[in-house]
Parts: C-alpha cells; sequence; structure tokens
C-alpha cells in the first residue's frame, strides 16, 4: 500500500521526485540554473531525486568534490552559507559510504598468476609472457573494474595451463646432453664482430640482431634449438679486453635474429679478470638461444671489416661455450611430487588433491564432479595416471573457480589471507597463512599484525617493491625509448636501465629500513650501482647492486623528483616536457585525477611564436579551457626545466632540430636558449627550481602522502577509491602521523584496518 | 559425461541460428568474385589542411597519385555514440561508433562484422593487427560481444600463423581434442559459479563463459582446417626495428599483403597506435608530441614526415595488390575494398569527430571529395557492408547510406 501511495505522488506530482534529500534544497537553489531544465553544463542536472543522481558514482565523486573545495558553484555565483555546504557534503559522505558497492569481481593478474603457481610449486616460470597485458585502472592492473576476459585471454590461460602441466608431469626422466661450441660453431651478427684464429670477438650491441649465435651443424647452418623444457647450465669461456670494467652479457632466449623484445635478454655480470661464466636458465622448448653484448660502449662502429679489427673499446673474446641439460637434480622433480601426492590408482583421489592444492575454497559437486569424470575417462580410454594429471592441471588453472578472486563483500579469513599475500607477496598465500586463516587466527588486530610482519619479513615481499613502484611511478617506461646517440654518447643503455631499477631500490630502502615516507618528497641519500654513481658522477662504487649512498649536502637529488628516471621518462628524445612532468606529480603524488568535463570543446591551442618553454606555457593558458588543469600542472613541471631529457643539469635548453631528413644523412642542429622556470601555482606560491618544488611539496605533505597511501590502498584491495574511502585514508594518515609516517607502519596500518576487509 | 552431452546440444543449437541467416551472400557474388575488406585505422589521424583538396597544398593526397582515380574522399564525419572521455580512450570507438566511459566492453566494430561474412570460407575470420605497442586505448576490433578482439603485434607471431607448420601434426589434432574438453569444463564452472554471485559479478563471469564458447569454436575451426596444408611463401620476415613506425608499418602490411594473397583471410584491420617515442633512420622523437603541434609550422613538419610515410607505404602495398592475380584471373585490387581512416579528426585537440576517411576500390572510377559534415561514420560502415554483401539496414549510430563510387 505504501508502495502504492509514493508510486501515485510519483505520478501526480513530479515536482516532489526531486525533494528526496537535506542535499535537494541546495542543488534547486544554487545549481539548477545552470545544470537543469534549461541549461545542461557539463551535460550535468540536478533537478533529480538523489537516489537517481547516485546510480551515477563517478558523477556524485565529482560532486563532493567541487563543493568541497569551494570550486562550485563558481565564484561570481551565488554561494550557499558555509554551514549548508558543509551539512550537505557530510550528509552525501555518509550516503555515499552506506551505499558504496563492493568492488567488481577481480581475476588474478597474470602476475599474481605467475606467482601463485610458482609458490604452490616452488618453481621459477615466466609465465607472464604467455599471458596477455593486464589492462590498467586507475594505474594499476590489479582492480578488478577493468579485468575484461576477451576470447584472446581464454586461449592464453589455455596455453599457459598446458605448458605447466606438460612442463611438470613427466612421463620420462630427462635425458642430458652436452653441447660444446668453438669456433667454427659461432656465428656473428656482421655488425661489428670478427674472428681471429682462436675467438669470436663482439665489439658491438647491435640492438635488431644478437651478437653470437651456435651453429650445431656449421655447414647446414642449423643453429642450436632448445630440445625439451628445463634448466640449462651455459659455461663460457670468455675474457674482456680493453676495457678494465665489468661487462654484461645477455642471454636471448627469444627469436635470435631479432632481440628486439628485451624481456627476453636476461643479463648477467661477467666481472673484470673474469675468464669464465656459468649460469643455470630456464629455458622452453624450441627456444633459439644467442648472447648479447649489453655493456658494448656503441651499437655502429660501420660495416667494414678492417674498422670492426681495429675498433679499441671494449670487447668480449669467447673460445668456447657449453651448454648442458636438461638439469635434473631430483626424480621426480619436487613440484611433481607435490602434485602427485596421494593415491595414485584412484583417480578420483587425484582429482580432490589437485583441486585442494591449486584453489582454496570448495567447489561445487556439480563442478568437482566433472573434473572427477575428466580424469575417470582419460583413464577408460587407456591413458596413464599423469596424462589423468596433466589433463587436470591444465584443465583446473584454466578454470574461473581458480583464476578469478573468491571475495565477499566482507572478506572472510580466508579471502583476507589471499588479499594479504595479494598485496605483499603479489601472489596467493602459503600454507602458514592460509592455516592461520582456517583457524580464525586472523581475528585479533595483534594476531593479523603478526602474520604482516612476517610477510613482510619475507624475500617475496621485492615482488610488491616491484610490482607497486613500477605500476605507481611507471618505471617501466624509463628505457622505453634509448638516448639518442649523437646527443648523449657518454651514456649507455645499461645505465638507463639502472634508472629504472633505482626507483624501484628506493622504494625497498625506505620499506625495509622502516624509513620515513617523507623521502618519497626529499631524502639525505640515494640508491646507487656502480653504473648510476656514475651516471650521476658520485663517488664510484662497485658491482651492480643497488646500495644507499649519503647524498652531499649541495645535491638536489634526494627524493623522487629528484632521480633522473622520472625526469627521463617524462621526456622525449629531444626535449624535456613540463606538462608530462606535472601530469607526473600531480597523478602520482597528490593522487589528483585529471579529467576534462563532459562536454569540453578543445578549442586547438595556438603556440606559434612562443620563444621559451614559458612563453609556450602561458600561450596555451590563455585558452580557458586549457588553464583549467594546465594552471595546476605547468609551473610544477617548468620548476624542473633545468634538467634535460636524461634527467641530467643543465644550464641551458639545447634545442635540437632535425636538418636535411634524407635518408641516413640527416643532420641535428643544436640552438642554445635560456631557461625560464618561474611560475605561480594557483594559490599564488611561486616556484622555480627543483629545491622550492619540494619545499612546496613538503608544505603539502598531507596531501601527497594521502595521495601516496590511496594508492597503496587502491593497490591491495583492487577497487577504484572513492569519497567513501576518505576516512580509511585519514586514519592510517592519523595512525602513521605518529611514527613519523614510517612507510612500513603505514603498510601494517592498512592492512589491519577493518576497511581492508573490505571487497 | 552426461554434462558435456548438454553442453554438445547447445553448441548445437548456436550452429543452428548461426546458420540461419542463408540470405548473406558469403562474400561471394554469382560470378565467383571475392570481397575482402582492408581497414586501416592511423590512430593520430591526418593532418587535415594537408589532406582535404579544397586546401591550399594538400601534400598527403600525393602520396596516393597512382590511385587517385580509385579513391573518394570523405570528410567531416562525426562519430555521435563516442563520448568524451579520458585524453584518448574515446579512440576505440572508431570502428563501432561507440564509447561508454562508464563501460569497458564496446560494440562490434564494423571490420568484424564484416568477417562474419567474408570469414567463413577462409582459415582466418579476419585478422587485426596492430603496427606497435598495443595500449589501452588502441583497441579498435571488437567482437560481437563488446570484447576486445587481440590485435597481433608480433611479425613472427602472425608469420607463423600464416605460414608455420605446426613440428607435429598428429599431437597438434590430440592438444584439439583435448582443448575441446577442458573448454566444456571451463564452460560449466563458469556456469555454476556464476550461480552464487551477485547480479554484477555475474556480468563479469558472464564474459568469461562468452569467451570461452568463442574458443571453442575457433578450436572447432581449427581442427576443420588442421587437414589443409597451411599456403607456401618465398617471403620471409625482414630485418626490422621494433622502435621504427617506419620498419614496423612496412612489415604489418607486407604480412597483410601475404594474408590476402594467400587468401588466409579476407578481412584485415591493421591499427597504427600511438608511438610516445620511435626512432628511425630520418626521424625520431615522440610522434604523439609531434601531433600535439599547436599549429607551429616545425612540428606540423615532422607530423607530415610521418603522415607521408605512413600513406606512401600503404600506397605502395595497393599497388602490389594492383599486380597481384588471384584465382580467377581476377585482380586482387579489385576485389578490396581498402578504407584508410583515422580515430581523432584533429589530435592537436583530441576532437574525435571530423573525421576523415579514404575509401579506396576498383569501382571507384574517378577522384571524388564529399564533405558530410557531422554525419556519422557509421552511415559509410553501412555502406560498405552492404557493398560486401552483409544484409543489414542499420550499424552503429548509422541514419543513411552513401554513395562510395
Amino acid at each position: 500500500m505504501k508502495q502504492f501511495v509514493s508510486l501515485l505522488s510519483l505520478c501526480l506530482f513530479p515536482s516532489l521526485l526531486i525533494a528526496d534529500s537535506p542535499a535537494n534544497p541546495l542543488f534547486s537553489q544554487y545549481c539548477v540554473a545552470c545544470h537543469g531544465e534549461k541549461q545542461q553544463e557539463g551535460k550535468i542536472r540536478f533537478d533529480r531525486p538523489l537516489s537517481d543522481l547516485q546510480s551515477d558514482a563517478g558523477l556524485m565523486q565529482k560532486l563532493v568534490g567541487v563543493l568541497q573545495r569551494h570550486e562550485m558553484p563558481p565564484a561570481d555565483e551565488p554561494q550557499p552559507e558555509d554551514a549548508m555546504r558543509s551539512a550537505v557534503v557530510k550528509y552525501l559522505k555518509e550516503q555515499m559510504r552506506s551505499s558504496a558497492v563492493p568492488g567488481a569481481l577481480k581475476r588474478l593478474t597474470r602476475e599474481e598468476y605467475t606467482n601463485t603457481i610458482n609458490d604452490l610449486l616452488n618453481t621459477q616460470f615466466n609465465l607472464t609472457e604467455l599471458l596477455p597485458e593486464d589492462p590498467v585502472g586507475d594505474s594499476f592492473n590489479k582492480v578488478g573494474e577493468t579485468h575484461l576476459v576477451s576470447p584472446h585471454q581464454v586461449q592464453a590461460y589455455l596455453n599457459s595451463a598446458r605448458f605447466v602441466a606438460n612442463a611438470l608431469v613427466l612421463d620420462q626422466r630427462p635425458e642430458l646432453r652436452h653441447w660444446d661450441f668453438t669456433l667454427k660453431n659461432f656465428r656473428g651478427s656482421g655488425r661489428g664482430d670478427f674472428q681471429t684464429d682462436e675467438a669470436h670477438v663482439l665489439t658491438t650491441n647491435y640492438p635488431w640482431r644478437s651478437n653470437l649465435h651456435f651453429l650445431t651443424k656449421p655447414d647446414q647452418d642449423e643453429l642450436f634449438v632448445v630440445p625439451e623444457f628445463g634448466r640449462y647450465r651455459f659455461e663460457a669461456t670468455v675474457a674482456i679486453s680493453h676495457s678494465d670494467q665489468d661487462q654484461t652479457i645477455g642471454l636471448n632466449s627469444g627469436d635470435p635474429r631479432y632481440p628486439t623484445n628485451l624481456q627476453k635478454i636476461t643479463r648477467y655480470v661477467l666481472p673484470k679478470a673474469a675468464q669464465s661464466l656459468t649460469f643455470d636458465q630456464l629455458l622452453t622448448q624450441g627456444t633459439h638461444v644467442s648472447f648479447t653484448f649489453d655493456s658494448a660502449a656503441t651499437w655502429n662502429i660501420g660495416e667494414s671489416a678492417e674498422k670492426h679489427k681495429k675498433y679499441a673499446g671494449p670487447k668480449l673474446v669467447f673460445t668456447r661455450v657449453q651448454i648442458t641439460g636438461p638439469i635434473v637434480e631430483e626424480w621426480p622433480s619436487d613440484a611433481e611430487q607435490r602434485l602427485l601426492d596421494c593415491n595414485l590408482s584412484d583417480s578420483r583421489a587425484l582429482a580432490l588433491h589437485l583441486v585442494a592444492f591449486f584453489i582454496h575454497h570448495p567447489l561445487p559437486d556439480e563442478a568437482m564432479g566433472q573434473l572427477i569424470q575428466l580424469a575417470e575417462q582419460t583413464r577408460a580410454e587407456g591413458g596413464s595416471i599423469k596424462l589423468a594429471a596433466r589433463r587436470l592441471i591444465t584443465a583446473i588453472l584454466s578454470s574461473p573457480y581458480f583464476l578469478y578472486k573468491h571475495e565477499p563483500a566482507t572478506l572472510d579469513d580466508v579471502a583476507l589471507a589471499h588479499r594479504l599475500a595479494y598485496f605483499l607477496w603479489n601472489a596467493g598465500p602459503d600454507a602458514e597463512l592460509l592455516e592461520a586463516a582456517r583457524n580464525e587466527q586472523l581475528q585479533s588486530r595483534q594476531q593479523l599484525t603478526a602474520q604482516v610482519e612476517r610477510l613482510l619479513a619475507s624475500p617475496k615481499v621485492d615482488r610488491f617493491c616491484e610490482d607497486f613502484t613500477r605500476q605507481w611511478l611507471r618505471t617501466d617506461k624509463v628505457d622505453d625509448v634509448a638516448p639518442d646517440h649523437r646527443l648523449f654518447d657518454k651514456v649507455s643503455t645499461l645505465q638507463v636501465n639502472g634508472l629504472a631499477s633505482e626507483t624501484q631500490a628506493f622504494f625497498r630502502e625506505i620499506l625495509k629500513s622502516k624509513l620515513s615516507m617523507l623521502n618519497f618528497v626529499d631524502s639525505d641519500f640515494m640508491m646507487v650501482n656502480d653504473l648510476t654513481a656514475e651516471f650521476y658522477g658520485l663517488p664510484e662504487v662497485d658491482g651492480r647492486e643497488f646500495r644507499s649512498v649519503p647524498l652531499p649536502t649541495d645535491s638536489e637529488r634526494g627524493g623522487l623528483v629528484g632521480q633522473a628516471g622520472f625526469l627521463k621518462l617524462t621526456s622525449g628524445s629531444f626535449r624535456t616536457s613540463p606538462i608530462l612532468r606535472g601530469v607526473w606529480i600531480l597523478k602520482n603524488l597528490y593522487g589528483t585525477t585529471l579529467e576534462p568535463p563532459a562536454d569540453l570543446k578543445i578549442e586547438e591551442p595556438d603556440i606559434r611564436g612562443a620563444k621559451t618553454m614559458q612563453e609556450v606555457m602561458a600561450k596555451h593558458q590563455r585558452t580557458e579551457n586549457c588553464r583549467r588543469c594546465h594552471a595546476q600542472i605547468d609551473p610544477l613541471g617548468l620548476a624542473l626545466e633545468h634538467y634535460d631529457q636524461l634527467g641530467r643539469w643543465r644550464d641551458a635548453y639545447a634545442h635540437v632540430e632535425t636538418t636535411a631528413i634524407a635518408g641516413d644523412s640527416q643532420t641535428l642542429k643544436t640552438t642554445t636558449m635560456p631557461i625560464a622556470t618561474k611560475a605561480s601555482l594557483l594559490d599564488g606560491r611561486t616556484l622555480d627550481s627543483m629545491r622550492s618544488l619540494k619545499q612546496i611539496l613538503m608544505e603539502d605533505r598531507e596531501k601527497v602522502l594521502k595521495g601516496i597511501l590511496s594508492k597503496m590502498i587502491t593497490y591491495s584491495s583492487g577497487r577504484q577509491l572513492g569519497v567513501q574511502d576518505e576516512t580509511y585514508v585519514n586514519d592510517i594518515y592519523d595512525q602513521i602521523a605518529l611514527s613519523d609516517f614510517i612507510l612500513r607502519d603505514a603498510i601494517i596500518a592498512i592492512a589491519t584496518h577493518p576497511d581492508f576487509r573490505r571487497r | 559425461m552426461q554434462v558435456t552431452m548438454r553442453r554438445r546440444t547447445f553448441v548445437q543449437a548456436a550452429g543452428l541460428t548461426l546458420l540461419l541467416p542463408q540470405l548473406e551472400s558469403f562474400g561471394q557474388d554469382s560470378a565467383g568474385s571475392v570481397k575482402r575488406l582492408f581497414t586501416i585505422v592511423n590512430h593520430l589521424g591526418f593532418y587535415q589542411p594537408a589532406l582535404l583538396p579544397d586546401q591550399a597544398s594538400p601534400v598527403l593526397l600525393d602520396n596516393l597519385a597512382d590511385h587517385r582515380d580509385h579513391l573518394k574522399l570523405f570528410s567531416g564525419l562525426g562519430n555521435p555514440g563516442v563520448q568524451l572521455g579520458n585524453g584518448h580512450t574515446p579512440c576505440v570507438g572508431v570502428l563501432s561508433g561507440y564509447f561508454n566511459k562508464l563501460e569497458r566492453k564496446n560494440r562490434i566494430s564494423f571490420d568484424q562484422r564484416a568477417a562474419e561474412v567474408l570469414g567463413r570460407e577462409t582459415r582466418f575470420p579476419s585478422m587485426a593487427l596492430q603496427a606497435g605497442q598495443n595500449l589501452n586505448f588502441s583497441q579498435v576490433c571488437w567482437d560481437r560481444h563488446g570484447l576486445p578482439v587481440y590485435q597481433m603485434d608480433s611479425p613472427e607471431r602472425i608469420f607463423n600463423l600464416l605460414f608455420g607448420v605446426d613440428a607435429d601434426h598428429v599431437q597438434q589434432k590430440q592438444i584439439l581434442a583435448e582443448n575441446k574438453s577442458i573448454l566444456d569444463i571451463a564452460y560449466e564452472h563458469a556456469k555454476s559459479m556464476s550461480l552464487n554471485l551477485s547480479q554484477r559479478d555475474r556480468i563479469k563471469v558472464d564474459d568469461y563463459f562468452t569467451a570461452v564458447r568463442e574458443v571453442e569454436q575457433s578450436v572447432h575451426k581449427t581442427r576443420q582446417w588442421s587437414d589443409t596444408a597451411k599456403p607456401h611463401t618465398d617471403y620471409s620476415l625482414p630485418e626490422y626495428s621494433s622502435s621504427s613506425v617506419e620498419d614496423y608499418l612496412q612489415v604489418m602490411l607486407d604480412l597483410s599483403l601475404l594474408a590476402f594473397e594467400t587468401d588466409s583471410t579476407r578481412v584485415v584491420t591493421l591499427q597504427i597506435p600511438f608511438w610516445e617515442s620511435f626512432s628511425q633512420d630520418n626521424i625520431q622523437g615522440s610522434y604523439h608530441d609531434f601531433s600535439h603541434h599547436g599549429k607551429q609550422e616545425a612540428k606540423i613538419e615532422k607530423l607530415l614526415v610521418m603522415e607521408n610515410m605512413i600513406l606512401r607505404k600503404i600506397a605502395g602495398t595497393l599497388d602490389a595488390m594492383k599486380h597481384k592475380t588471384m584465382t580467377g584471373g581476377r585482380v586482387l585490387f579489385d576485389e578490396t575494398s581498402t578504407l584508410i581512416t583515422a580515430s581523432m579528426g584533429n589530435a592537436s585537440a583530441h576532437t574525435f569527430d571530423d573525421l576523415p576517411a579514404m575509401y579506396i576500390h576498383g569501382a571507384v572510377k574517378q577522384f571524388q571529395h564529399e564533405h558530410r559534415k557531422d554525419k556519422p561514420i557509421c552511415d559509410l560502415y553501412l555502406s560498405i557492408l552492404q557493398d560486401l554483401g552483409v544484409e543489414l539496414d542499420v550499424f552503429g549510430e548509422s541514419q543513411s547510406t552513401v554513395s562510395l563510387t
């Protein structure tokens, strides 16, 4: 009856529609003139009931934001009284918190998938290359909203599941084989390498071809191919000449003709006095392998053989390469024993065992039955129990029960254990954590803290440091493009590569040494290895491991913004971009979302005639539509203009123009121009240097740290945060404010907060 | 396996409905001529002051001089089903005519719609290729469920698909049979899992469900084709630099041509994506940055180096198509509808309307330029689909049809 009445009133009094909350008076008085029936600025209308508005969560987030920051109504329009404004904001936040929908169903990311399997089986598969890259939402690939599954994805799951099954459950012990390659078996790239009477000498690292290939039948040009999956030992007799430094050799396990996919190159350091190099590598059947000279000083010394022989730079001298494998230390392997640790005469027992091994919550009987049937049918057709096991493993790893995360709206203990492990290990939980969850030992804050501390103490936490930093700060983009060799002839690819690792090492150091998150803004130390210390002009250190070194007091390199990796990844080959740098700071440090309104028509900016970068910036800010965001973005980036596209100090712009674009003969014309860095923020604060930028960030520490905390919460819970999560972020901030914002404490606080159980 | 039985029955039923539209012509007209569709999307578009013939210096068109008589250029096209969104994201809707920023799924793109009809007789219903890195917003091919069609970016992989011989034929057949039963289980698991889920989660698992069904059908098709030998080619992949737009594009165009030549597929879509950084012999930097030229001449010049190069390469491929005789003595070029278009009208201002489209076909007898201000690009897609023999009256946001010749 009640329902009927309200229905009736809906029909008779449509105006009642819009008065369903304390927020509506504010809307009708101050908003609907521009966002109503007559005008729909930004395609937004507020002459609707709140319940209707609430269906658009994004709009609600924006609404609360603009009201809170006094951005709306616009300054030249009538304003609601502060009391009314804050009452409405408070009301809306409560509404949003209570009506917040749980995050969308998530599946494993390809990193979680790989690590989970490796942890369960004690293996070192690189399965990420078998799966497509996961789409990213709010910076991270862990966000369920973005997890579409396409046919291609399913096919990839099937292929990688079969790969795992075939690699682990073997019908017979693999035969150990040995290959011995000497001069006659070596073949070079023809790009700077040459042979003497005894040795094959590498001089360059031509990026589109490997340097040293192995021929099994030299007369027939037949390349060595990995006969079956397994671990192979490489023993190379190799020495360094014309250099007194360590050198790096890459093993390209992809297509030897095209080593462009650098992820397929595994790098090994050859110490300066060494005469040989031995390492083990996991290789897949059918792979070709070859060596690359990754620390070569150049990639191009011309085509003529004479030039190659006369070249005076560092060289690698190979006399022999032996390959042995697949190496089987234990038979059957540890992984196979784990997989087949049950009554093998019973297909049903095998299916139950394998399901429990991979999936940590019960399957419905019917779903279990289908797997048992698969095993039984394989046996009935005369297949071996191992074939049944392989099929079961393939089916289980392709099943949505394995691939999707099992999370109720409020996480139970088992789901909580998974979330914790995905957060800090980027993998499923280990037996101990799972056991604790099943025995209700994650209930008290104390118990939970103990587990979080145990997880943080494990070396597996490095995966979190790597995965989180890579996605948060886009460190994987640092070495996207090699520095132009004509402008930067002294900077090597390996150094640039080191700049990406530096940022990850920095995060790891702050976590492991229990340092303050304020180090992200500014620090009195930095992380270097031999290559990056040289790059930064710091005192020499030995070896490729990153370690903490104190910074000279006059150095500006402390903190994230002082790192060359960030400065490089926000630049092009020839020029820096204050816009990209500003956006990076706003997005990654302040946690700002920069989004144009729905009806924004960007007028094409006209920046002709601008002479300096500052003028360019000023010019595009003249367009009102651009100014709204760029007034926030540009000053932050301009302050860093004294750092060039590789992140090194410069006194003036070297403006590079390419002239005479014809064939190979291209000349670069460099013009020197003065740098202007001074700009003011919307709130009137001015900045003109790295130092003043850091000062601003330090003044805004609350915003910045909350921005970073929000990133960690998004990463750990895999959902897009909103106004409803404000209290979560604030609680963590308040908590760590008591202990100088220690990163480790922040992580513990995030993981032990009641909201961590929210899906 | 009772469960499996039920499943098979379902697939059969699905097969029946697929066969229903018998009226569609399977891409062949009565004379036995074959229809093909070659779609090329340049993500960053074309600088229109250098493209449209009513401008002072339409230098870009010069690249297509050899094919000018067979070119009909459309301009000013709108894409009303595409919402504005962050940066480049709306670009995903260029071929489907749709983008909603609150949804991850899209609607079928017109090339995939064509593949449903033209793709029935070839090993691959369509090939989606990508000359560069696939970023979230470079997805342009969508299947009929609105799920992304994988745009292959590895020349080696494409070459292997087209010409590679499976090492062990018998083993390969066993794997395909095994895939069938494993996909059956995945399908049933998705079904039982969704019973216990909320409506919202169920939608997610439905994607899995749908994807499994699609893979099943492609496994089925692969099994059918597994006894037919792959074609032979004398072509071997050249040395190319994956950081050079020019090299990469050339290899992809070569592979597209080979796919058509060998009748491995009749629908190829090639997207030239956003290149944030690249380096090739004559020019390097950020193609994306060039596109944000702010009307500065120096940048426009660089942008045009790229666009000229792209159109010149495409013209070269079209030329090769004119010299390729297919079965029945017909020329590949004459049997192929080629469409070159862009995801943005003006990349300097991120506009997703005012789109140019170059339609190239033997049936076009003289150069024409039709300015269709704010008329949906889907009108053009619909007309091409109809011309290809796909029977439908509406595609996406289409309002009418256009004359293609």
